[in-house]
């Protein structure tokens, strides 16, 4: 089929919606169909090139426009600066609408002028507040902008001011402080947008960005719940780390595709909140807080749906996955030991778990063939070694001799599997 | 969801969307328009915001105030009756938790309450300025300041608690014109 008779056949899909002849999802299929995989290679490349250039393009123009606007043109007159700030959202806005309306089936389209009308929305505020002084707080101007900007990610279907928009939730919710709760309604309100757009097939790339900023959106979420007053920050560790265990129990639906960024960021988040916490320093120096914190009541939820997952990992019989996901539950059951006399011990069964945990998923990872795995094991296990090799106080050769010991291994895990596979029918 | 409700829903965003900044305009026009204007003592600083540009951080000797300790803690909404002095200066000495019968008074809130003293967290601290003027204003005042001890006041109009700048003041000179009259 010819870009003509495609373009032809995409104009025809909203009459045959609205008349009935074909239902909406049906429409949608064909949409994404002759969007995605329809064209020769030559085209497909033109529409990657187009939507790099026309993203790139309103990204520039947008943010340009808020630091010329930020200049602050004092001879121009209160009346010209409002008429200039609702002028430019509204020539945004009919760019959009108009992208809207003719240009739907084109993703380029519709994420540049989205986009586009997100930065406007912001440029518009922005120069409004400072044409009379609104000494109005960051964080309110971020939250009417994302309110603003928001409903923008549904009705243009745009996943990049999703993923904007997923950030700019965070910077709020920082901006704010102690924010246990709107930040996580954001991710929720946002959340439909982002599984209906990772079950498509194959995945764009802007998908896959989505994904990223979602993933790392959940599992940097208890950082919003910081006090202002810097009390018990230390509790963010195991903030995070219930949060990345959350987010790695979610990648438990499928193998591949849209889990792959859920299981590097959680996994990744899992290895370095787990090793933070084998420091028997930490341990020692945590304070039991009289009242449980926000931070540890938001900790137990996410460990607690992330050990619910590792239910279901354990019904399949694998247990090294199974073990990462229930890091996060066991390293907050030792809190009661934090302090000067019991910190070892909590330091101690922190190391135990985390080692054995990089063991079994190692082992499963051999047998099952599974490179991920494998390295994902080695990866905690050599984490534990070489963290207590610089924990204590032993030769240089010594620990010189553990390192390339632990190196080897490496290499000797992956070449098995590299043979194996060969082998293998 | 049809095309024809997503067209339809998109132009109620773009309402929404054109509602927001027209009413911060219309809010804001009101007050210069109707408010009673009152002035008030202060000491700028320089800063910069990303979005918005440079502007004067205006600092004010009322900014913080004693309270009752234990009634006010941070992010409360507070009332802050105005009082003029006799050298027709403005400033504020309390803090209400709701707005007085009469006279006028400033809708804020409290930045940092600790031991008997509440940091104010004043609705017209920030004058926004040119991005080239902004430094020069700054270190005008402080030169001022220091060497003549020049006064230094915001004009600020207020109806029903809500506070809009109208100009900074230097020794009766708008800051516009001293600059103008400084790179003569």
């Amino acid at each position: 089929m010819d870009r003509g008779h495609i373009g032809w056949l995409l104009k025809q899909l909203p009459r045959l919606v609205d008349e009935g002849v074909l239902a909406a999802d049906a429409a949608e299929r064909l949409r994404g169909h002759y969007e995605t995989q329809g064209g020769s290679v030559e085209e497909q490349r033109i529409r990657r090139a187009l939507m790099v250039f026309g993203v790139l393009g309103a990204l520039l123009i947008g943010t340009g426009i808020i630091l010329v606007l930020a200049h602050n043109w004092e001879q121009l007159s209160r009346g010209v600066r409002a008429a200039l700030s609702i002028g430019l959202l509204l020539i945004a806005q009919l760019i959009a609408g108009w992208a809207l309306w003719k240009r739907a089936a084109s993703g380029a389209w519709r994420e540049s002028t989205a986009l586009f009308a997100t930065l406007s929305v912001g440029a518009a505020i922005a120069l409004i507040s400072q044409t009379y002084h609104i000494h109005g707080h960051f964080d309110a101007f971020m939250l009417t902008w994302l309110l603003l900007a928001l409903p923008l990610v549904y009705l243009m279907d745009s996943r990049l001011v999703g993923a904007l928009a997923l950030v700019g939730s965070f910077v709020w919710a920082v901006a704010r402080g102690a924010d246990e709760f709107w930040y996580w309604l954001l991710l929720i309100v946002l959340a439909p947008y982002v599984v209906w757009r990772a079950i498509d097939r194959p995945l764009p790339g802007r998908t896959q960005l989505l994904l990223w900023v979602a993933a790392a959106a959940i599992a940097v979420g208890p950082m919003t719940a910081v006090e202002s007053s810097g009390r018990h920050d230390e509790y963010a560790v195991f903030g995070v780390l219930a949060a990345s265990g959350f987010v790695l129990g979610l990648s438990t639906w499928r193998e591949g595709g849209w889990t792959v960024p859920l299981m590097i960021v959680g996994g990744l988040g899992v290895v370095a909140m787990s090793l933070t916490l084998t420091f028997e320093d930490f341990w020692q120096h945590l304070e039991r807080p009289e009242t449980t914190p926000p931070m540890l009541i938001l900790a137990g939820i996410l460990a607690t749906s992330a050990a619910a997952l590792a239910v279901l990992e354990a019904m399949r019989g694998d247990y090294g996955r199974m073990a990462w996901r229930l890091i996060p539950v066991v390293c907050l059951l030792l809190i009661p030991l934090a302090g000067k006399e019991r910190g070892l011990a909590a330091a101690i069964v922190v190391n135990i778990v985390v080692f054995a945990t990089g063991v079994v998923s190692l082992a499963e990872g051999l047998a099952r063939l599974d490179l991920r795995q494998s390295n994902a094991g080695l990866l905690l296990v050599t984490g534990v070694m070489v963290l207590r090799f610089f924990d204590a106080e032993l030769s240089l050769i010594f620990r010189g001799l553990i390192f390339i010991a632990v190196g080897i291994a490496f290499l000797l895990v992956n070449l098995t599997i590299v043979r194996r596979r060969g082998r293998s029918p | 969801m049809s095309r024809r409700l997503v067209l339809v829903l998109f132009a109620l965003l773009c309402l929404t969307q054109l509602a927001v900044p027209t009413c911060m305009i219309r809010g804001q026009e009101r007050v210069l328009r109707e408010g009673e204007p009152f002035r008030f003592r202060t000491a700028p600083v320089d800063p910069y915001d990303a979005f918005r540009g440079r502007y004067v951080e205006l600092d004010f000797d009322f900014s913080r105030i004693e309270v009752d300790r234990d009634l006010w803690a941070p992010g409360d909404v507070a009332f802050a009756p105005i009082e003029v002095g006799a050298d027709g200066f403005a400033t504020v000495r309390a803090l209400l938790p709701a707005p007085p019968p009469g006279g006028p008074y400033v809708k804020l809130r409290v930045g940092r309450a600790w031991g008997g003293e509440a940091w104010l967290d004043l609705p017209f601290d920030r004058y926004y300025m040119d991005e080239y003027d902004a430094p020069e204003a700054e270190a005008i005042v402080r030169e001022r300041t220091r060497d003549e001890g020049s006064d230094v006041w915001v004009e600020v109009r207020v109806l029903d608690g809500r506070a809009v700048i109208e100009e900074l003041y230097v020794d009766g000179r708008p800051i516009r014109d001293l600059l103008t009259g400084s790179a003569d």
